[in-house]
């Protein structure tokens, strides 16, 4: 980090950090990550067993192709989106190839990446990609997790050069360290942010003074 | 030219200007001078700050530095409820408050399986696309205030403000409308508002638009500003994500109303325009050619708007599972809206996928061995706005 002008230590008036992920109770709760790859509603469950046994994700063409070309790596858990899109979760030291595949390969032919996101999670951290293409209309998202010990995943720069500036954000905003980016640095964060404060992460606490409000009561 | 050189270790920094400004020797003893342009340029059109790397004046290096206008819409986006989140849309990109509201409100409906009344869809179509007219005239107003045509400036802000007159008619305010509601819209139009949407197409139609034509995009100083300028080739502009009339202007042929139909537009007949060698000059022509397209669609909407509600009945509180990525095609390209939902009455994790944001990150490609005069054009083809690439 270079020496700034601002760059002075901002503390609150107990001389702690303003920023900082400990000591206070954070107004966000973190979830663990789903075991079924996506928030499932407990009671419908309940009521439709079977109902849907159609919208099995498993059967998707680009969930098979994937798992037909990598017999070795499990794509679980797979789920789908609200809208019916493929989730396959990718192990990150195999992401880089899988991902080389699924830009190249003629059947899948995702040469378009969307979005690229990170999401915490109490146990891990992960990063969500949207893949889409621009002669077809399949669709997929693929889920990396990472532990939040080691939060390195490979960048996926050299098959989708438009992930820089995402995997930058996905840096800044929750730490994810992306091996092999060739500028990973903050980019929405000025660059006097202290190295260890992620304000996306849930246990992120902002302690500078609150502003004083007149509540009207009710 | 220097400029097919190898990049050279750094020789000097200079500490106040942090660690991506660059001081390289070039050729017959010169040095590259490194000017910053913003954040508070006209040109770049709010808090953008631009790092050039000069030689004379051709510029061999243009780095964006953004997030002046941060304000993490994300972070408390996870704060609110999904009916609080929709106005704080709005000042995403101020622009063209009714896609980022429409990304935002079809990624909730979706996730709670919400079936919204069919005039609401076709009213949503009819201001989609009249928000897309009203974006690119501003564009085309500061895209020539740009290029030194002030004329052009007051006669797009002329009608433009025939628009917003529309909008606020509708929807109560000029720019942040908060008019979308999850399951339909907040009010029906007023009576006679259709027949005044229809007057404002003729006029853009046979008034503006052909003024707008003559005064700048067919001026031979405006041909020479933009031709061959900023040229943006079809492959790179899809593996760097780019969208809208950037990705257009290039001559690929992807917009998101036909590829994801998230609204009727399969009802309605209209073209994609697309630019033929990608530089600033085909990026406006695209531009104004979706001005007619949306007119033409918002002709075609208004024959097939039915009567009835404009509001589902939507449970009080609404408590959702599981995620979703929405999204639509705003006037600046594809706004995408990503929520995770753990049954709260809050996202757990909000995600706002910004073109403007991902337009940008092609500045250095497009500005590279162009004058700085150039850059100004390039910025204002891009057509970005700082309150998206921020959020």
């Amino acid at each position: 980090m270079a020496e700034h002008p601002e760059a002075a230590p901002a503390q609150a008036g107990d001389g702690r950090p303003l920023h900082t992920h400990q000591d206070d109770k954070p107004l966000l709760e973190a979830l663990p990550l789903p075991a079924e790859g996506t928030f499932v509603d407990p009671k419908a469950k309940k009521k439709a067993p079977a109902g849907e046994a159609g919208a099995e994700p498993g059967v998707d063409p680009v969930v098979a192709r994937l798992r037909e070309a990598f017999p070795d790596v499990s794509f679980d858990p797979v789920a789908a989106t609200a809208d019916g899109c493929p989730i396959v979760t990718v192990p990150a030291e195999r992401w880089l190839e899988v991902a080389r595949f699924l830009r190249d390969d003629p059947q899948l032919g995702f040469d378009y990446l969307s979005d690229l996101c990170g999401v915490d999670y109490k146990d891990a951290l992960q990063v969500v990609y949207q893949l889409r293409g621009v002669g077809h209309d399949r669709r997929l998202t693929v889920k990396v997790n990472v532990s939040k010990e080691q939060p390195e995943v490979p960048s996926v720069v050299e098959v989708w050069p438009g992930a820089g500036w995402h995997e930058r954000e996905a840096f800044d905003m929750f730490g994810v360290r992306f091996s092999g980016h060739p500028d990973l640095r903050r980019i929405l964060m000025p660059p006097w942010t202290p190295d260890d404060v992620f304000p996306l992460r849930k246990d992120f606490v902002d302690r500078r003074p609150k502003r004083e409000r007149k509540v009207r009561p009710r | 030219m220097s400029l097919t050189r190898e990049p050279v270790q750094p020789l000097e920094l200079d500490p106040r200007l942090g660690d991506r400004v660059r001081i390289e020797p070039l050729e017959g003893g010169r040095q590259t001078m490194t000017m910053s342009m913003g954040p508070q340029h006209p040109s770049t059109h709010g808090v953008l700050r631009v790092v050039l790397s000069l030689d004379g004046e051709t510029v061999v290096d243009a780095q964006p530095d953004i997030g002046y206008l941060h304000r993490n819409w994300e972070k408390i986006a996870e704060y609110m409820t999904y009916a609080m989140t929709v106005p704080f849309s709005d000042r995403n990109d101020y622009l063209a408050a009714i896609t980022n509201e429409l990304a935002l409100v079809q990624a909730v409906e979706k996730l709670t399986g919400l079936e919204v009344p069919e005039r609401a869809q076709i009213l949503r179509v009819i201001f989609s696309e009249l928000q897309r007219i009203t974006s690119h005239l501003l564009w085309f107003g500061t895209f020539g205030l740009d290029l030194g045509a002030v004329t052009a400036f007051l006669h797009a802000f002329t009608a433009r403000e025939y628009c917003y007159k529309l909008f606020e008619q509708a929807t109560g305010a000029r720019f942040l409308y908060a008019y979308l509601r999850i399951g339909g819209l907040r009010n029906d139009v007023p009576d006679g508002w259709i027949e005044d949407l229809l007057s404002f197409l003729d006029q853009l139609e046979n008034k503006y638009w052909p003024e707008f034509m003559k005064l700048l995009i067919e001026n031979p100083i405006f041909i020479r500003r933009t031709r061959g300028i900023g040229v943006l080739k079809p492959e790179v502009a899809v593996a760097y994500g780019a969208s809208g009339p950037v990705l257009r202007g290039s001559g690929i042929k992807y917009d998101v109303r036909k590829a994801d139909n998230y609204l009727p537009y399969d009802r309605f007949e209209f073209d994609v325009p697309v630019g033929e060698n990608g530089d600033v000059y085909d990026r406006a022509l695209v531009r104004m050619y979706e001005m007619l397209e949306s007119a033409r669609i918002i002709r075609q909407a208004v024959k097939e708007l039915p009567d009835g509600p404009v509001m589902a009945k939507v449970p009080r509180a609404i408590r959702p599972y599981g995620e979703v990525y929405h999204r639509v095609e705003g006037p600046r390209g594809e706004v995408g809206v990503y929520l995770v939902a753990a049954g709260d009455t809050n996202a757990y994790r909000a995600r706002w996928r910004s073109p403007c944001f991902v337009n940008l990150q092609l500045l250095p490609i497009l500005a590279r061995g162009h004058l700085v005069a150039d850059v100004v054009a390039i910025i204002g083809s891009i057509d970005i706005v700082l309150g998206e690439v921020d959020r």
